[in-house]
């Protein structure tokens, strides 16, 4: 019989409790006053209102959320590796590769560039990803999903077809497990990523700024020559506009944006029309997780 | 005034931030300096200790010899007792790490493994000529504890002249030795840096076990029965350590000792205290299981290994041998703080 805890967790619930993901209550808090304070300094409209946050769009939002997370637990845990299992496999490939290699205490730079080699190496897979599943003809109606949305929310970060969740997944695994192992090859045990509020401390840092307002209907803009730098939260509301869903691929760096030309800058009087039709009509959900939507990309 | 609003509550969110950071429980404040205290004066300083004494003991039996017609049994004896106690040093050998200087000590006393000269060749040959000792054994590699096994461990009755010459060539060598594995052990017993170290000590010998764990498999196991992909299908019994005297097992049997000194101790200071402490108990029960499994393979291959290379005893050692070198790196993969959650690292 499930628990009313078991219940809450298989439905995600207790994503605001659990460090590690977007979702925890400190990065929805530094949202909360970053979006209230950026509305009020530039008089815009409230990105709180019923009219957003009760959407059909955004009610697709929540009955995704707890229906991939249902799926993530009881399929996506089964077929996919854990982490560990990646950077053992790694362990081998490079003590085959490379001979093996008596390990060298990790100093605390050595700390500092595994940290930095981990967040740049996830951005830089998570930017190719994202581009991959744009213009892919076979990836692209799996991620089409994610930008039907009409509305954003911080849930539509979550608003994605399980199969993105397995490609993330694995991506995640195949970096993290090749970085991760490399390091480890040379310097074994001390090995330490910078970690803060369960993630790692780019990650983190980015979260405390404002990364849940990146899906919400609050164009928060950065300096100009900050945006060449670092995705602001307008700049991935314009990549899910009808207009630019070709740029800002990117997650937290702009660098892979400028670097591959797709970065787009904005600001936050920018016309933003979210979806994938010029006229977006509501989309029956089981005929997109079907991967059954019209081809329209 | 807008500013401040933007600045205040973004302030107030960093330091909230702050204080929520992963808590500083983290392996530093767990390792306790008795822990570390113990470990030291047990394994490091007593092992080196050992080692230095049988040394010593070995020069008293040398000196003491009628060289042309020396207790060969005796000297071979304290060779072993020598040979096994160094091995448990090199093991752990950490005195590079703690201090430069000390890196190179290890080289100077032990060539198994080290380039592609045969010793036994050399040694023999420089015993064998007319060459004054001091310049026919002129290598440092013709005065470590491989050469010594050559000098005391002759392969047939040999005659008084030249026994002679293998007793003064073990004088020579173990004057050598005695200097570097001197250092050693008056360095371990002056250092007091490892004992505050905390998590880098700690690091320093988690990396010497796997590293001895490899080269346990892959070295002293797997090469000469043609196991490893170096040697692949192919018998290379010259791959063996101390074949001449017969001690592969027993030095394999001794570095495994020393691993469980490490891993789990009588007075409970050791790998597993800090694991219950950590929350990764599992993963030390889970090594410890693999050390006394990899004991229990080991205890089934009869001596000497030279005879075993295509049994199945042996390959089975092997592969304990081997599984105990992923216990260790499943052990170190767990204690990374990584975000083991993939499910979690979606889109965008």
């Amino acid at each position: 019989m499930l628990t009313v805890t078991e219940a809450i967790h298989w439905l995600g619930l207790d994503f605001p409790a659990n460090a590690g993901n977007r979702l925890y209550w400190p990065f929805l808090i530094s949202a909360l006053v970053i979006g209230l304070a950026y509305q009020h300094w530039h008089k815009l409209p409230s990105f709180l209102t019923k009219a957003i946050w009760w959407h059909p769009s955004a009610r697709q939002d929540y009955a995704l959320f707890m229906l991939v997370n249902i799926f993530k637990l009881s399929v996506l845990s089964v077929i996919l590796p854990e982490i560990g299992q990646f950077i053992w496999w790694g362990l081998m490939r490079w003590q085959d590769w490379l001979g093996y290699q008596s390990k060298q205490p990790a100093s605390i730079e050595i700390n500092i560039a595994f940290t930095i080699c981990l967040f740049v190496a996830n951005d830089f897979s998570r930017y190719w990803l994202h581009r991959w599943m744009h213009t892919s003809r076979w990836l692209w109606p799996i991620h089409r999903l994610h930008h039907t949305a009409q509305v954003l929310t911080p849930i539509t970060f979550y608003r994605i077809h399980p199969l993105e969740s397995l490609l993330f997944g694995l991506r995640y695994g195949l970096v993290t497990g090749l970085i991760t192992s490399i390091y480890m090859h040379w310097f074994g045990f001390g090995l330490h990523a910078y970690q803060w509020l369960g993630s790692l401390v780019f990650v983190g840092l980015a979260n405390m700024v404002g990364s849940n307002l990146r899906h919400s209907q609050l164009p928060l803009t950065y300096w100009t020559w900050l945006q060449y730098w670092l995705i602001s939260p307008a700049q991935h509301q314009w990549h899910h506009t009808v207009a630019g869903n070709k740029h800002n691929f990117g997650s937290i760096l702009a660098l892979w944006d400028r670097l591959f030309g797709s970065l787009h800058n904005t600001t936050y009087s920018s016309k933003f029309r979210f979806g994938i039709e010029p006229e977006p009509k509501p989309e029956n959900l089981i005929r997109q997780l079907l991967l059954l939507a019209p081809k329209d990309h | 005034m807008l500013k401040a609003i933007v600045r205040l509550p973004l302030l107030a969110l960093f330091l909230t931030g702050t204080s929520l950071a992963d808590a500083p429980t983290t392996l530093e404040t767990k390792i306790k300096p008795a822990l570390l205290q113990h470990l030291y004066d047990q394994v490091l300083v007593a092992d080196s200790q050992a080692a230095i004494n049988s040394l010593q003991k070995l020069q008293q039996q040398l000196a003491s010899q009628n060289i042309s017609h020396p207790d060969w049994s005796l000297l071979q004896d304290s060779y072993r007792d020598l040979a096994l106690h160094w091995k448990a040093v090199e093991a752990m050998y950490i005195a590079g790490y703690l201090n430069g200087d000390y890196l190179d000590h290890p080289r100077y006393i032990d060539y198994y493994h080290q380039g592609n000269e045969s010793i036994y060749d050399q040694v023999s040959k420089a015993l064998a000529s007319d060459i004054t000792l001091n310049k026919a054994l002129f290598k440092h590699s013709n005065k470590g504890i491989n050469a010594l096994e050559v000098m005391l461990f002759p392969n047939q009755p040999i005659s008084a002249h030249l026994a002679a010459r293998h007793i003064q060539g073990a004088q020579l060598a173990s004057q050598t030795m005695a200097i570097w594995l001197g250092e050693i052990a008056v360095f371990y017993d002056t250092d007091q840096s490892f004992m505050t170290g905390g998590k880098a000590s700690l690091s320093l010998l988690v990396n010497r076990l796997i590293d001895s764990s490899y080269k346990l498999a892959y070295w002293r196991v797997g090469e000469a029965a043609g196991l490893t992909p170096k040697t692949k299908g192919v018998l290379h019994p010259q791959s063996l350590e101390f074949q001449h005297a017969k001690l592969s097992k027993a030095a394999v049997t001794r570095i495994l000792e020393t691993h469980q000194k490490i891993v789990r101790n009588p007075a409970a200071q050791d790998l597993m205290t800090v694991g219950k402490a950590f929350g990764v108990e599992e993963d030390i029960a889970f090594l410890q299981a693999r050390l006394n499994a990899t004991m229990v393979a080991l205890q089934a291959v009869p001596e000497p290994f030279a005879d075993q290379l295509t049994s199945d005893t042996y390959k089975t050692l092997f592969n304990e041998l081997a599984m105990l070198q992923n216990a260790y790196y499943f052990m170190l993969i767990n204690s990374l703080n990584l975000e083991a959650r993939i499910l979690d690292a979606d889109g965008d």
